[in-house]
This record gives structure tokens, sequence and C-alpha cells, in this order.
């Protein structure tokens, strides 16, 4: 069943509590669906334009209804907000026990607003509420601060979501660290907290989830696992989990070497960084970042020093690093050493700063050295200390990384905003061109992956509601050329057929509604997501309505997607944003590959993003020429309200 | 300590264990929440008669299972029979709520922490869910632990199987490519 929702204020210290409504529950399912309204709604009484470090920006907190159950799929916890990394929507999900420990205390949703006096905690355990000083945790890292807050409760089972310095010092792409290890990374989420002087929350339940049909549920749990089970990919998801992509994109060409200057990591890079390296020589054993999680694809490690050639400065357990985390360091900046991108991903757990920013700066700053552009003259100047940014130097990655959380010297401060900010105080400095060797998109970092050969991928990239990155709409259609999908999807081939513009529009943005009604429901994408011919959305329905007691089908359950897709958009049009900014950097856009590996010569994202920018709109039911949300379509989702608002700010077409 | 016995379909009794393979739980609690779903109707971990042990720090996690011990000190130190041995299942300690009085003898006794206390205080207690237990159902392969030229059949952190298989699986996982 349900959950309620708890809103908190940190300015008045009021605390409410409500039942969700039974509409909204019907309209949005839960996860990012609900978040959405509950923003929505606060933006209805709270200017949009609002600088998103303002007292009056929100924190929503929810996970969805088939979060922490039994049914097989984990449970991703959702944040969203006004977003200080891009100023826009943003949300941004997390692994962990925290979000299904909430729901376990009997709340789907959490609304946190206002701004606390002096620093505190939130210590929510079951139905009792309580703001604490936080001023003894404040300063100290994610994991420390967990830890601290368990010895201060009493309690080690209480689990919870915590910042770190870069979200105190108000990055901001700062993020926020469930349960001491899994990061709700993109977006600045932390920055929020911190502007908010939220160090913490920290969640006890045990009250559980009621299924208003025990038996059923527990039936359609089983069968899904055993479905699970039996997918293809299951096997290498379970051994490997992101690492694989390491290996399939040096196949298919869409590493982001050296800055993304390449799209294929050279074998004697490759070989240091392939998912076989960390599996055989630091794993020790697999691990569910969430409850309910029937693959497991995350892992713990020992590094014991002998391992790899930087082992020795890096000794100790942590947690495997994601595909991600290899790009961003092992790809972008050279560093062809596991134990040394590891330790990148377990020290920006623990400053709670997004490691995708943190590597784009780093492998930015290196390309600017190689060019001359940046010297040692400026590093010294910026810094204080003699750090050099040639590829691969480990040590200057934690340099500037800790002048930006720690906000520690002037490169901090110019960073302070990301790359792209950063970028743009360089010309100024400089007084040259810098930004065209930065990979952004819309004033902020990317995520660290090649897209200029596949058209799916940019065009995701390009009308992320949430900035520019790949999760809003996850397939590997068009870059494993899986023209079956593409038929199940679309009714036609052609979305498989790599190289070439046709039907990529189109299915990013059935993809994107697929993705977000597994983010309503509050499961994993992964996995499930790279097969959806074996795991279509409606295989949810049963289970839904056996744990929350509402019937759904499985065309309603896909119409809650792309309801959910369209409030973000909504959002985000009322903040004048339009087709002219779903726009991509310049490397991507103009720049062909030099080396163009597996790919076509010549390819590059301006080739194709107008043709498949324009299907997109036209597959969403949208305008266009300038992208914005028709009343039709609007209406035709049950979203009459929300179309009311855009045509009395001149957002809505028709 | 003996093993449960426990009726095959055929109505044949079949000596079955639950076992825990040490190093395999990846600590998902999906036995947690199919057991608090199947006997309670509700999913938490805090109404579940088996529980995953976590250090998470440390890369800890252990399930406790109950044991159906034979002699069982639960079952011997309840004084007013809550505990007893299953009629229709043998080899299997059953507990009836009606009967206790929350004395806890039980926990006490337990040597292994395997009897569970509810947040409202009533005790939890393993009944194997009849022969078929929903912990086992949930719990899931582990190819990294697969042995050499494995044949297939799941390696999970948990099983229900004969002594025979249970000492099967036991050697084959010692033979696995030595990790870390």
């Amino acid at each position: 069943m349900y959950g309620d929702i708890l809103r908190i204020d940190l300015s008045s210290e009021m605390v409410t509590r409500e039942p969700i409504p039974r509409d909204i529950a019907r309209k949005f399912i839960g996860g990012e669906g609900i978040n959405d309204w509950l923003l929505w709604e606060h933006f209805l009484k709270v200017d949009p334009k609002i600088d998103p470090l303002s007292p009056d920006n929100v924190l929503i907190i929810g996970l969805g209804p088939l979060g922490g159950t039994s049914f097989g799929q984990g449970s991703k916890t959702k944040f969203t907000f006004k977003g200080p990394a891009y100023n826009m929507f943003a949300d941004s999900v997390a692994g962990g026990v925290f979000g299904s420990m909430m729901r376990w205390a009997g709340y789907d949703h959490l609304v946190i607003t206002g701004r606390a006096r002096r620093p505190v905690y939130l210590y929510i355990n079951n139905d009792q509420v309580e703001l604490r000083d936080a001023g003894r945790i404040w300063g100290r890292g994610a994991k420390e601060a967990n830890n601290a807050i368990k010895a201060e409760v009493g309690d080690n089972e209480v689990e919870t979501a915590c910042i770190g310095p870069a979200g105190e010092n108000l990055v901001t792409f700062a993020s926020i660290t469930n349960s001491g290890w899994r990061s709700a990374g993109r977006c600045g989420g932390g920055a929020v907290m911190g502007s908010k002087n939220l160090k913490a929350i920290a969640f006890k339940g045990t009250k559980g989830i009621r299924a208003t049909d025990p038996q059923t549920f527990f039936n359609q749990s089983v069968d899904m696992i055993e479905r699970m089970q039996a997918l293809p990919i299951m096997e290498t998801w379970k051994k490997e989990g992101t690492l694989q992509a390491v290996d399939i994109y040096d196949t298919v060409g869409s590493n982001p070497y050296k800055n993304s200057q390449g799209i294929v990591n050279p074998p004697e890079l490759h070989d240091k960084i392939t998912a076989s390296v960390y599996t055989s020589l630091l794993k020790i054993r697999p691990i569910a970042c969430s409850p309910g999680c029937s693959t497991a694809c995350s892992a713990f490690h020992r590094v014991e020093g002998h391992e790899t050639p930087l082992a020795h400065k890096y000794r100790g357990v942590g947690d495997k690093p994601e595909y991600l985390t290899v790009a961003s360091f092992g790809s972008m900046c050279n560093i062809p050493d596991y134990a040394a991108i590891s330790h990148f991903y377990a020290i920006t757990s623990d400053y709670a700063v997004d490691f995708l920013e943190i590597g784009n700066i780093c492998a930015f700053l290196m390309e600017l050295w190689e060019r001359g552009i940046v010297t040692a003259r400026d590093m010294q100047e910026w810094t204080g200390e003699p750090i050099t940014m040639e590829w691969g130097n480990v040590d200057a990655v934690d340099k500037v990384m800790e002048s930006i959380v720690f906000q520690r010297n002037r490169l901090g401060e110019i960073f302070r905003g990301g790359a792209f900010q950063g970028g743009s105080r360089l010309e100024e400095i400089k007084g040259v061109p810098v930004l065209k060797y930065c990979v952004y998109g819309k004033g902020g970092s990317v995520i660290n992956e090649e897209l200029r050969p596949f058209g799916t991928w940019m065009t995701n990239m390009a009308v992320s509601s949430r900035g520019c990155d790949h999760l809003k709409a996850v397939t590997l259609v068009d870059k494993m050329g899986r023209t079956d999908i593409s038929e199940a999807l679309l009714g036609r081939p052609d979305a498989g057929h790599r190289f070439v513009p046709d039907l990529k529009g189109g299915l990013s943005a059935i993809t994107e509604h697929i993705t977000c009604t597994y983010n309503c429901l509050g499961v994993c994408i992964l996995v499930a997501l790279f097969d959806p011919i074996n795991l279509p959305p409606g295989t949810h329905t049963a289970a839904y309505t056996a744990v929350t007691g509402m019937p759904i089908t499985p065309e309603e359950i896909y119409l809650v997607g792309k309801r959910t897709a369209n409030m973000e958009k909504a959002f985000n049009s009322r903040l004048g944003y339009a087709r002219q900014d779903d726009l991509l950097c310049d490397r991507w856009m103009n720049e062909p590959l030099a080396d163009p590996g597996p790919t076509p010569a010549g390819i590059k994202a301006s080739d194709y993003l107008d043709h498949t920018l324009t299907e997109y709109y036209m597959w969403q039911g949208w305008d266009p020429a300038t992208s914005l949300q028709k009343r039709e379509t609007l209406e035709d989702l049950d979203l009459k309200d929300v179309a009311d608002v855009l045509a009395r700010e001149g957002f809505l077409v028709g | 300590m003996a093993a449960p016995v426990v009726l095959s379909p055929s109505g044949v009794p079949v000596q079955k264990d639950l076992i825990v393979l040490q190093g395999v739980c990846v600590g998902c609690q999906l036995c947690e929440l199919a057991c608090s779903l199947t006997h309670e109707g509700i999913m938490n971990p805090y109404l579940s008669r088996i529980r995953v042990n976590q250090i998470r720090e440390e890369g800890i996690i252990e399930p406790t299972i109950c044991h159906h011990c034979n002699p069982a000190p639960c079952e011997q130190s309840c004084p007013t029979k809550a505990l007893f041995w299953a009629s229709n299942l043998p080899g299997v300690v059953m507990f009836d709520e009606g009967k206790c009085t929350r004395c806890y003898n039980c926990v006490h006794a337990c040597p292994f922490g395997s009897i569970q206390i509810a947040p409202q205080g009533q005790i939890l207690k393993c009944d194997l869910c009849g022969g078929n237990p929903a912990c086992v159902t949930v719990c899931q392969d582990r190819p990294e632990f697969h042995p050499p030229h494995w044949p297939g059949g799941k390696v999970a952190a948990l099983a229900f199987v004969e002594p025979a298989e249970a000492t099967r699986i036991k050697r084959l996982l010692n033979l696995r490519n030595p990790q870390k």
C-alpha cells in the first residue's frame, strides 16, 4: 500500500503529514512522477525563476510503490528539486537502503522547504520526526557523517542521506550520498541541501510495506525474479555490472578518450581498465546496492597494494566503481589504474560531489595544459602549489578536486559552477577561446561518454529534462544495432540501423516514457531497460495492483511515464527553455573525429541532430519549431491544469 | 543437530536442510522481504524470521537462519509448548503464538540468534514455509562462485537441499578459482 507525504519546513520547523491523494497516485504512480507533481505544485506558489540555492527551493525525496519490496528489481530513490547545476528541472536517483527505510517507516515522499537557522539533520524514527543539531558533523565527509549519526542516535540500523563538504560549500554539482556509499550524483542536490543548512536525513522504519494481496504479490515477485534470471544479459551483469561497458564501448566506439578527443581507449589503456581487471584483481564479493535487487551488480573490493602500479597509494577496502567513474577518470583523464579509479569513486562519494563533473573538469584542464593554454604559472597562481595537469596525473586530480570541494583557492572558485562556467571564466582570464575544448551541455557538464556516432544518445542528451545526460532515456538500440528492439517498440527496425538519423528521435521519446515509468515505480532501470522485449513495462501491472490495491493496465502504466516526462518539460518551459536550448557543445556538434575507429569517418552531431530533434518533438506531440507542448497533447494526458498554466504564461502552442 | 524431514510431493519423507553458503550472500534482503510478506502480508525486515547481518564498511554480509536443531534448545526451553515439533512436517520446530507468554526463554536458549523479536514484541520463528521456503525461492544464483566447468544450476547463498547435495555444493564451492 501507499505511504504518506511528509512535509517539513526548516524555517518554521513545521511538520505535516498527509496521504497521497488517490487521483494523484493514479496519474503519477509514485517516485519520479509524484515528485514531479509535488514540484509543480510547489512552484505554482513560488516563482520558478528563483535562485536554486534560495530558501524558496524545495527538495523532494520519493520512492515508488515497488521500491523496498520483494519485487526483484531493486529500490531507487529519487531526489527532485530545481537544480543549481543547470538552473532547470533536476532530479537524481540513488540506490542504498535509505529510501527503503523511508518507506518502511511509512512515508513514500518527503518535501523539504525553507532554510534552517543553523546546521541541522533530520531524524525520523517511524512516527517521530526530529530536527537535530548538526554542528558536530558539519564539515565531515558523507561517510563519516553517516557513521557519526548512527553513533549519536545509538542505532546502527539507521539509514542516512548525507551531504559532504561540496554541498556545504555550495558547489553547484554537489551530490547526496545514501547509506554512506550510493550517490544521487547529478544536478547538485547536495548544494540544495547545503543551502538549506541540512546536513543529513536519517530514517529508521520498522512498519514495513503492506501488500493488499500478499499471495499475488509474492507470485508476481517470483515471476519477475525468474524472468530477470533468464535474461541472456544477466550473467555478465551479475559479474561485471556497468563495467562491461568499457569493453562494449571500445568495440562500438563510445568511450571518451582524453576529454572526448577519441572514442576508443588505446590498447595500453583498455587492457588496464577492462572489467576483468577489476573482477580478477580487486573484487571480493558481489553486493546489491539496494533492497530487493535480484541482479546485485555492485561489489566490494580490497586493495592490498600490489595489484596495480598505483595500488600502494590506495590500500583499503571499498565499493565497486561504476562504468562512468572509469570513463571519467580512466578514459577522460587517461588514468590506466583501477586502484586509482576506485579511490576517486570512494572520495567523490565522501566529499559528495558529482564525479562526472570532476572528471570532466580535470580532463578539460589536461587538454588545456597540453595545448599550452593553462600553464604551470597559472596553476601555481590559482592554487599556490606547483600542479602539473599532465594526462594521467592522479595527484593533480586529487588537488583539483580538493580545490573545488573545499573552495580552497582561486581554481576552486573558478570551477564552483562546473566545467562550462569554469571554461567561460577561463576565456575571460586567458583572453583566448577555450570552450571549444570543453565537453558540456546546457551550461553544465555531460556524462562522459561519446555520442557523435549515435543518434539516440545525442538526442537524449540534448533534450534531457535535467540537463545533459543519458539517464532520462537509456537504450543501447543504436549503439548495439538492435533492430529487433526497434521493431518491438516502434514497429520498424530503423532505430537499430547505425549511423543514420532514422527513427532515433522516435526511439528517444518512447524510451523516455518507459524510463519514467520505471522511475515512477521505484525500481532500477538497469538490466530491465536493456531488454524491453523480454521485460516490457506492462510486466509491472499485476504487481502494482497487488501491492497498492489499485488496478492499472499496461497502456495506462506507459501513459504515466509519458505524463511524467511532460511534467518535466512543462517545468522547463516555464523557465523559458525551448528548442534553441536543446544544444550540444562545439566539440560534439562540429568537430569530426580525428580517428573515428569503428564508426564512419567525418561523423559529427550536427549531421543528425536537427533531424532527430524534430522527429523527437513530433513523437512527443510537441511543436517541432519551438519544442513547446500543445494543449491537445497535454489534455490527452489529463494535464489540462498544466496546459492552462503554460497558456497563461505564454508557453503553450495551440 | 539433525536435519528437518519434509514430505516430498509424493508423500514420502525426504530429509532436507536449509543451509547458508558462506560468503555468497549479496545483501539484497529479498529473503527478509519474502519471508515477512508470506508470513505477515507485510514487506518488512523487522518482521522476518531470517535476518541478513551486514557490516557494509567491512564487506561482511551473512544471513542468520533457523537450523531446526534436534534436540532443539528453543523447544526445550519453552514452558508453555508454544514451540513444538510439527506433526505434519517431521523435523520442523513450529511456533503457536496463542500459547506464547513472551518469556523469551527461547530467544536466550537459541545459540544462533535465530529467534527474532518483532517491533511489537511477538516471537518470529522459522517454519520452513511448510517445506518450500520462500527465502530460498527468491535467493538467486551467483555466477561468480560457479566452480570451473560448472554444469549449471543455482549457487545461491541459501539452499534447501538433501544432505548429500549440501555436501556436494560445499565441496564444489571450495574448488572455484581462488578469488582474493
